[in-house]
């Protein structure tokens, strides 16, 4: 007696007995992998089982009701071997024939029907022939002496697969079959049957799983473009976030004492860029100035907050109007600042002055002292360049002032004497020289003390015209001076032998002689 | 190499044309286009007929209807078609300039 299989080729169903309808499976995956991987692939497998099918009809009756081994051995001989059917080079097929068939087929698997926790004793002991006994043996011993043999077991048991269906029990125990094994399983295997057939029907195996791959790499690309779309939003909104605090910033900013582009941010001083401006210049150009500037920084800091919400809305396409919008008013920021520029710039051309000269006479003693005025800005000034253009407020007025620079040389007469340069820049002339003489810049002589003001000022509607202070003092032969510590600021130069160094001039006395200041004493102060 | 696959080569060559020429006497299932070639001795074996019967459909040389068949499931009724008529003309030329020419080579020696 033998077990049949009931199968359905074509549509039709038959009976086939056990090892036929192993070679027929065969067979039939044969031809399979053949085409598999063609368009009209389906179409000749199903025209081929559809002849099967025929010539299988022809082979059964009343009487004989089963396909067997020589039916399904007749059928190849009639369909030819699986390498006829493709249209490639006819492949020197014995070697190859040979190989599939003859080679006993065996496998590891694990056994379930015998086992005591994974089955993976009886499964060594089906692939080895053996009784699994032996195998639980070593083991044990494995186990117990060398506890590898327990990690050893758990890796097997982790990685061999569990012979489930009846053709890897098969294959777990080679070619023999053992009908008793068999029959253990009747029931699991007419499922399997039916289930392989239907993947053999299916004609695709192959693709399936190429499907599955390309599937998964679809779902894979979908949502590697979805965490990309999150990604992109959130850059977006870094974008506008960020733009919009700089736009923010350069307003609030432009008019206070704190923040980005207040000039006070870039040094330890703070003023606000606005008010440093509207003391250069007129004060429609500064609107001008802010205008050109705005432009020039924030066109593209709107074009990235533009950018910024076309990622986060999604919005697709190149708006090529805004971008030529933008672009234009950049170019225009560009010209503003050009044109303002050269306009100002026209109001320091040309250079003019205003020389004081004042002699000093009536000294209570023969050395004169020079010192400097105490502070009376006591706050906080913002300096661009300290002798020239420093800005404070100062209860709600803005004072412009700076330094003024003193040296010392020889007097042609035997007198002391005074000389303030006065210097600006101006549109013309009459102008610059208009600007030179309005600097405000006091001094006094009280006894022996000539002293100076710390700084020269701006008058409050006067603006900035690169204006400087030049102090020249006269010494005549024979006279001495004394020079306050705190000048050592503002001096810049002493007519004196070579070799003594600008800042050590300070802080001594000293007597003009024909070649120069000499030093006299090293003490502090004669009062 | 054997004297079996230089024949079977040679034959596969003008299949095609075989099956043309079978069609185009009159309509025929597949199986019996086998069976013409078969007892012409062209083939021995059926399976390298279906992958040629669907190209040829597929290059609209042939096509087919479905015929339902009492002794199983249905069959394919392949037919010549207009074009499959002309590319047979064609081929039946080249095939006699084939001929006369082995002949030529095979005289000439």
């Amino acid at each position: 007696m033998k077990k049949t299989f009931t199968i359905n080729i074509s549509g039709q169903i038959f009976n086939i007995d056990d090892d036929a309808y192993e070679k027929l499976g065969k067979y039939l995956n044969a031809i399979n992998s053949r085409f598999s991987n063609r368009e009209e692939g389906s179409e000749i497998i199903s025209d081929v089982e559809a002849r099967i099918a025929e010539l299988f009809r022809e082979r059964t009756s009343e009487s004989k009701q089963v396909i067997n081994m020589k039916d399904v051995g007749s059928i190849i001989e009639i369909m030819g071997e699986p390498e006829v059917f493709s249209d490639e080079e006819p492949v020197e097929n014995n070697e190859f024939q040979s190989e599939k068939e003859e080679k006993p087929f065996k496998r590891v698997y694990r056994d379930p029907d015998d086992q005591i926790f994974g089955g993976v004793c009886s499964g060594l002991g089906a692939y080895f022939g053996m009784d699994p006994i032996i195998i639980r043996i070593v083991f044990v011993f494995l186990g117990l002496v060398f506890t590898v043999g327990f990690w050893i077991y758990l890796v097997l048991w982790a990685i061999t697969p569990k012979a489930s269906s009846s053709k890897e029990k098969l294959e777990m125990r080679g070619k023999k079959i053992n009908v008793s094994n068999i029959e253990k399983t009747i029931k699991e295997e007419f499922e399997n049957v039916k289930s392989n057939f239907k993947d053999m029907k299916k004609k695709k195996p192959y693709r399936d799983a190429r499907n599955f791959f390309d599937e998964s790499f679809d779902n894979m690309g979908h949502s590697a473009r979805s965490v990309f779309k999150i990604a992109i939003f959130v850059f977006g909104i870094a974008l506008v976030v960020t733009g919009l605090f700089f736009i923010i910033s350069f307003f609030a900013t432009y008019y206070s004492e704190n923040g980005v582009f207040s000039l006070g941010f870039w040094s330890s001083d703070s003023y606000s860029l606005a008010s440093a401006l509207e003391a250069v210049f007129l004060s429609s150009n500064v609107t001008m100035l802010f205008l050109g500037l705005f432009f020039l920084i924030g066109i593209p800091i709107l074009s990235l907050i533009y950018g910024g919400i076309k990622l986060i809305f999604n919005i697709r396409g190149k708006n090529r109007l805004i971008g030529s919008v933008f672009l234009i008013f950049w170019i225009l920021g560009f010209i503003i600042l050009a044109v303002v520029g050269i306009s100002e710039g026209k109001n320091f051309r040309f250079k003019g002055k205003d020389i004081e000269t004042h002699v000093i006479s009536g000294l209570s003693s023969d050395t004169l002292c020079i010192q400097m005025e105490a502070d009376s800005l006591n706050d906080d000034y913002f300096s661009l360049s300290e002798h020239s253009f420093n800005i404070l407020d100062k209860d709600g007025e803005r004072i412009v002032f700076g330094r003024p620079k003193i040296s010392v040389s020889l007097s042609s007469t035997n007198k002391y004497e005074l000389i303030i340069k006065k210097r600006a820049r101006g549109k013309n002339r009459r102008n610059a020289s208009d600007n030179s003489a309005e600097i405000q810049y006091s001094w006094e002589i009280k006894e022996n003390k000539l002293i100076l003001d710390q700084y020269f000022f701006l008058l409050p509607e006067e603006k900035w015209r690169k204006q400087e202070l030049e102090i020249l003092l006269k010494v005549p032969v024979g006279k001495s001076i004394y020079i306050a510590p705190e000048m050592n600021e503002i001096i810049s130069g002493a007519y004196n032998k070579p070799g003594v160094p600008v800042e050590e001039i300070a802080g001594k006395t000293w007597v003009m002689k024909d070649e120069g200041l000499s030093l006299v004493l090293d003490t502090v102060g004669v009062d | 190499m054997n004297i079996e696959n230089v024949r079977a080569q040679m034959r596969k060559g003008v299949l095609e044309y075989c099956i043309l020429s079978v069609l185009s006497n009159k309509a025929c299932y597949v199986s019996d286009i086998i069976k013409t070639l078969k007892e012409s001795e062209m083939i021995v074996v059926e399976g390298t007929l279906y992958p040629l019967l669907t190209r040829l459909k597929n290059m609209s040389l042939l096509t087919y209807r479905w015929e339902e068949s009492n002794q199983g499931p249905p069959r394919k009724y392949y037919s010549l078609t207009e074009k499959g008529m002309e590319f047979l003309v064609e081929i039946d030329k080249s095939w006699q300039e084939l001929v006369e020419t082995v002949n030529q080579i095979r005289k000439s020696n």
